[in-house]
């Protein structure tokens, strides 16, 4: 049985990443 | 374009045709034609509804936009994987319990007959008249770069997605896009390294990456807050997740896309895909188009891209006031890749200070080169006011044409008509299969047997294949009207998303409140855009929001009128 509750979470969690990520870079080169 | 590009462009498009023919032989049923038999798996279904998103345009224009404005535009992706989470757990169970064809299928179920028409009626305008600007738009962009041809361009492109499409249903339009998506992300990667791999080699990638960030192309994230922004973090947050609920959740073009899949999980992993995918994939063909205003730092650029209008302000009354502009032009830009070299220098050298002078030159020359252009697009306006005097567009195809070798550019524009392909695939696809379920087998014959029902869906494949083609050849004369149709879709996601949501989510609302709630948020929605300046993004919270309350204050003013409708319709 899959944990959708896990993959969402993976889904919103990446999310939170890539804008941190975009943000740093933002702020590095910009 | 050299005989090589066209032996790549021909061989790659025939080769996707042909595979799709394959792989759509052997179709059973209206199940097999629409929905590939439901027993499609979670990453072909990711690809599939990427593919149908990512148009030809996407992979145009998005490079110019980040030429002309930086890589902002990526915020506006940043809903998307909000709004998967959410369909994957509300909307994709509740779609494969009732096993509909249709997303409109479902709201009869809730709402009766007359919402589900008026849903599906929305739909088939709204797409029909998109499926043609999909088709229109690269075609016109390719005859402008390259001289073709935009109206054998048009019949040729969408006679081959009708083609397959007709012939092999969801099944060859989804596998199809697998592979057209690996191929246009494969040209851009090809462009990209080749962009970079171009830089004058005394630079290195840090430093190039410095230059574009100083001139302002890396401003991927932006979270100040103002509603007159097109996009920023929370414009794309908010209101890109209300576009994309409404886009993946109410459009028949996403929504048949997963509903393919051979169980919840596979469509619900499909939708999840795309969530984890979509901004990073985004970010990759903006970071395209950064490189290449990096790489116009020290190759001159053209003082504007488009080709024609080029031409017809050259052969004008006004010929002699743009060549002159060209030339201050070609000044400006030896000044400016001067200052680039010296912010390089300052760079190197740590001092704060000197970097800090250097960049503040830079803008200077910067804001002339920028003042200059719109001196040309000024004048190119007042030559013709209904020249097209946006250049972004054509920034990446020039660039392609230009300076990338032989081969190269034929993957390249094999990988812009995939693109076109894949979305005008989905647009066909699902227009006929909501013409076929929606309309005739509910209005028109309710007895239809499956396989008169399949007969008909081919039938209304070509017949709107024949449409978007017709309405691509129109399309030209419309001028101004194309934005005008672009600008309409918008209008209507954020009620279209409404109705749903109180679907889902309100069982006590009834049809005639929900009607009345659509109204009210399409009257919230207009009064926004002709009234004030908020940016388009914020039109489907609007729609959304005004639309589910207006639905809930109906139902609890007028409870009676629900009964009487009930009572009528009964009777």
């Amino acid at each position: 049985m899959t944990n959708w509750r896990r993959w969402y979470s993976f889904v919103l969690g990446n999310l939170a990443i890539l804008i941190a990520l975009m943000y740093a870079f933002t702020r590095y080169f910009g | 374009m050299r005989s090589l590009d066209w032996f790549v462009l021909i061989t790659t498009l025939a080769a996707i045709v042909m595979y799709g023919l394959w792989k759509g032989r052997k179709q059973k049923g209206l199940d097999g034609y629409l929905l590939a038999g439901r027993k499609l798996q979670g990453p072909t279904i990711a690809l599939s509804i990427m593919a149908t998103q990512a148009s030809a345009i996407t992979f145009l224009s998005t490079p110019g936009q980040a030429f002309t404005d930086g890589m902002r535009f990526v915020q506006f992706y940043l809903g998307l994987p909000v709004a998967m989470v959410l369909l994957a757990a509300i909307a994709v169970p509740i779609y494969h319990r009732l096993k509909v064809f249709t997303a409109y299928e479902y709201l009869e179920t809730r709402f009766g007959p007359g919402t589900r028409a008026i849903t599906a009626t929305l739909f088939l305008i709204q797409r029909g008249l998109s499926t043609g600007i999909t088709l229109y738009a690269p075609a016109l962009i390719v005859s402008v770069i390259l001289g073709w041809n935009i109206h054998l361009t048009n019949i040729v492109i969408g006679a081959v997605v009708v083609l397959y499409t007709a012939t092999g249903g969801t099944k060859a339009v989804s596998w199809t896009h697998v592979h057209q998506l690996l191929i246009a992300l494969g040209g851009m990667m090809v462009a990209l390294i080749i962009a970079i791999h171009a830089i004058p080699s005394d630079i290195t990638f840090l430093e190039t990456m410095k230059v574009a960030g100083k001139m302002g192309r890396l401003n991927a994230i932006d979270f100040s807050f103002d509603l007159k922004t097109p996009y920023s973090f929370w414009s794309g947050l908010i209101g890109g997740c209300m576009l994309a609920l409404s886009y993946f959740g109410c459009d028949q073009s996403q929504v048949q896309r997963y509903l393919t899949g051979e169980t919840v999980e596979q469509s619900r992993l499909g939708l999840l895909f795309n969530g984890l995918i979509k901004v990073p994939m985004q970010f990759f063909i903006l970071f395209v188009g950064a490189m290449v205003f990096v790489f116009y730092q020290f190759v001159a650029p053209p003082l504007f891209f488009n080709t024609a209008e080029r031409a017809k302000i050259g052969a004008s009354r006004y010929a002699r006031a743009y060549s002159q502009l060209e030339e201050k032009h070609r000044g400006e830009f030896v000044e400016k890749r001067t200052r680039v070299s010296e912010l390089v220098g300052a760079m190197r050298s740590g001092d704060e200070t000197r970097v800090a002078q250097a960049t503040t030159a830079l803008h200077t020359s910067q804001a002339a080169e920028a003042a200059t252009r719109k001196q040309a697009t000024e004048l190119i306006r007042r030559n013709d006011p209904g020249a097209d005097s946006s250049d972004t567009n054509y920034v990446f195809l020039s660039f392609v044409i230009r300076y990338l070798p032989r081969g190269v550019v034929g993957l390249v524009l094999a990988a812009i008509f995939c693109a076109a392909m894949s979305a005008t695939a989905s647009g066909l696809n699902s227009l006929a299969s909501t013409t076929v379920i929606d309309v005739y087998r509910r209005f028109i014959d309710r007895k239809s047997t499956e396989h008169d029902s399949v007969r008909v869906a081919k039938l209304l494949t070509i017949a709107w294949g024949v449409f978007a083609i017709g309405f691509a050849e129109f399309a030209g004369r419309l001028g101004s009207l194309i934005e005008a149709v672009n600008k309409l879709g918008s209008l209507f996601y954020g009620t279209i998303l409404a109705i749903f949501v109180v679907a889902f989510f309100f069982k006590e609302v009834g049809g005639f409140a929900v009607c009345a709630g659509a109204a009210i948020g399409e009257i919230a929605v207009f009064c926004c855009a002709l009234f004030t300046d908020t940016a388009w993004l914020w039109w489907n919270v609007v729609g959304c929001v005004a639309g589910v309350a207006g639905a809930l204050l109906v139902e609890k003013l007028l409870p009676d009128v629900r009964t009487e409708v009930a009572a009528t319709t009964e009777t």
